[in-house]
């Protein structure tokens, strides 16, 4: 019994992490104006970019700096698009993806020759310093690096929407952009800055699935999780802690399929992996109503190239 | 009100319409032009020869007469799912859900196909409307969901592809998975099979009519029905539509069931006319190709003839690019999101085009 609780709890880290990363992201974007249903293809090149980042430099470390930068250069291409031309939110996050799957298949081929999965590359080791602490040391000390540092990721941007002017800001011209404008917020610069916020984290959430969790980039290893975390930023109802107990919630249920995998119920495997999904569309059906309304300004242009309703 | 469009005079020449047309026209092709020569950087940066990549591309597509049939081919599933995108696109509803629907689709006909016995002019049609019923069924859920608890339709559509994709994979390794050894579904009885509408070697079935069948058929359901006019309206302002005592839930409901019930034929048509069976992960993003291809032809059914057929193209050359230039097939997904990218950016170009252009023809 304390045996499948500590696997759950253990697995519910090490699977919510990178939703939550990506949901946490996904937050600040949206609360911004700026929809990105497209966090999937952030995490897909990231993921990639982690592990060409770790086998060229054979240091893990830099397979994180590569997945942040490349976190940035795709939520850049999303800002130009959506913030500066005005284009729609939903479509140009769905380009993102296909851009994303495309460029880590072609990258796959063209830098290791190979389909389906990169060679190994090393990983970021578990936080074994931490075996010292008494009765729960072990526990910590199994943990991947990515957990400690999604915990202050989580700290900033509570700080960020709490405590801090710029936050305010962010939410000002998400809610309403012109009555922003006329109080002389630059609301393109903070929606860039909003999406690219999405673009570090979405990044982070990438990288722990191909160095953080495993040791290699798998195509498809990404399997809808970017889109969890998009149902997690409505679920969590655009609140930092709500956001993140989504994801931690989503994780818990991936958590939860793994866990009967491995104690092979009679349950037919399929059925088991649809749980995540089915998990989101009930509880979005469930929520439904009061916490959908949004962002006031969600997915709507602000710039001159396209005409105000 | 609503059927005031109906029966009116058309074709009286109009110089503002075709002059959208055109702009219309003009940035799909800007945008084709922009992602082909991005690709082209991304292909050399990867160490690769753009022109042999591209040649081998258009060679695998076009080069002979069967290859050309085969594009035809590729071209009809993605036509259909272009269909369902764009009828949803103009109700303002995004229905990324085309992939999940086409399974649904496929895995009905497939299922129709082989464990039912009856002639043939019987059980074809049984068969295709049994896809359609499929992909309207999985749409069907999210558009309740939309209209009763207002959940985004872009999530729950993402959601559904996941689940009717672990699902199928249940179904065809499970309960209907055919003799032999392979990951697939026994073979659909011939009365079920689409015939050929060209003879050997060229590879063409009558799919292909159906496909576009369906392209006149939502072209009619929306320019000349009252039901197409409401949801054209709610598509071009939901409020004013309103306003004006229509009821902006309810036609987004019906466009996501119709669009559904293209994306499903779109399925029954590959298992009737192509692979006779479903094999597990035999889509390979059919659904998703839909966006492009509805994008490019700005929602107009008839131009989704001629975006389907690109999309189409690429397609079917994509593995002899992959063997003789040795750029990887994802390449086509590079594109295929460059274009997308450059065609959001649509109004940007517009901008340019009617000041810049346009405003010297005023000085």
């Amino acid at each position: 019994m304390l045996n499948a609780i500590s696997y759950l709890l253990s697995a519910t880290l090490r699977m919510g992490t990178p939703i939550a990363y990506t949901a946490l992201g996904g937050m600040t974007s949206e609360r911004s104006g700026v929809n990105n249903i497209g966090l999937e293809g952030i995490m897909t090149a990231a993921a990639f970019g982690a592990a060409v980042g770790s086998y060229l430099f054979q240091n893990a470390w830099m397979g994180v700096v590569f997945a942040i930068l490349i976190g940035i250069a795709i939520s850049a291409v999303h800002s130009l698009v959506c913030i500066t031309w005005g284009g729609t939110q939903a479509v140009s996050s769905m380009a993102l993806v296909l851009l994303s799957t495309g460029i880590s298949g072609v990258g796959l081929k063209a830098l290791f020759g190979r389909q389906g999965n990169s060679p190994e590359v090393p990983s970021l080791p578990t936080t074994t310093p931490l075996e010292g602490i008494p009765v729960i040391g072990e526990f910590l000390s199994q943990q991947s690096p990515f957990v400690y540092l999604l915990l202050l990721c989580l700290l900033i941007t509570w700080f960020l929407f709490r405590h801090t002017r710029l936050g305010l800001r962010l939410i000002t011209v998400g809610e309403n952009p012109k009555a922003a404008e006329t109080a002389g917020l630059n609301v393109h610069r903070l929606r860039y800055f909003g999406v690219i916020y999405s673009g570090i984290l979405g990044g982070l959430g990438g990288a722990m699935l191909s160095i953080g969790s495993m040791n290699m980039f798998q195509e498809g290893m990404v399997a809808g999780r970017g889109y969890l975390a998009l149902g997690a930023v409505t679920m969590g109802r655009w609140n930092t802690w709500g956001v993140f107990g989504s994801a931690m919630f989503f994780g818990f249920f991936s958590a939860l399929q793994l866990y009967l995998q491995s104690i092979q119920v009679p349950v037919p495997t399929e059925f088991i992996q649809m749980i995540p999904y089915v998990a989101t569309v009930i509880v979005l059906a469930l929520s439904a109503g009061k916490s959908n309304a949004g962002i006031a300004a969600g997915g709507k242009p602000y710039t001159k190239f396209v005409q105000q309703r | 009100m609503a059927t005031k469009a109906i029966g009116k005079p058309r074709f009286k020449p109009d110089r503002k319409k075709l002059q959208e047309t055109g702009l219309s026209l003009l940035i799909t092709l800007i945008s084709l032009v922009a992602a082909l020569i991005v690709g082209a950087i991304v292909i050399w940066a990867f160490g690769s020869n753009p022109f042999e990549a591209y040649g081998a591309l258009w060679r695998g597509a076009f080069g002979t007469g069967i290859a050309f049939t085969v594009t035809l081919g590729k071209a009809v599933p993605v036509m259909l799912t272009g269909l369902a995108v764009a009828i949803a696109f103009r109700c303002s509803v995004f229905n990324i859900g085309a992939e999940g629907q086409l399974l649904m689709g496929a895995m009905a006909a497939a299922l129709v196909g082989a464990y039912v016995n009856l002639p043939m002019v019987l059980h074809l049609p049984l068969t295709i409307l049994a896809s359609m019923a499929a992909g309207m069924f999985w749409a069907f859920f999210p558009a309740v969901l939309k209209l009763r608890g207002n959940v985004s339709v872009v999530i729950s559509t993402i959601m559904f592809n996941y689940i009717a994709q672990y699902l199928v994979q249940y179904l065809i390794l499970g309960p209907f998975k055919g003799p032999g050894e392979s990951p697939a579904t026994a073979t659909i009885a011939e009365t079920a099979q689409l015939p050929d509408i060209l003879p050997k070697p060229y590879v063409l079935n009558l799919g292909f009519v159906l496909a576009l069948l369906a392209v006149v058929g939502t072209y009619i359901l929306l320019n000349r029905t009252s039901m197409g006019y409401e949801m054209r309206a709610v598509g071009f302002n939901a409020s004013a539509a309103h306003t004006n005592g229509i009821d902006v839930g309810r036609n987004m409901f019906l466009a996501l069931l119709i669009s559904g019930a293209l994306a499903g034929l779109g399925g029954g048509i590959e298992v009737t006319g192509s692979l006779n069976k479903i094999v597990n992960n035999f889509s390979a993003n059919y659904g998703f190709n839909g966006i492009p291809v509805a994008l490019m032809a700005h929602n107009n059914p008839f131009a989704i003839i001629f975006s389907a057929l690109l999309i189409g193209a690429m397609r079917s050359g994509s593995s002899m690019m992959q063997s003789s230039a040795g750029i990887s097939q994802n390449m086509i997904d590079v594109l295929q999101g460059l274009i997308i990218v450059f065609l959001c950016s649509e109004h940007v170009i517009r901008y340019y085009i009617k000041h810049r252009i346009g405003g010297k023809k005023h000085a």
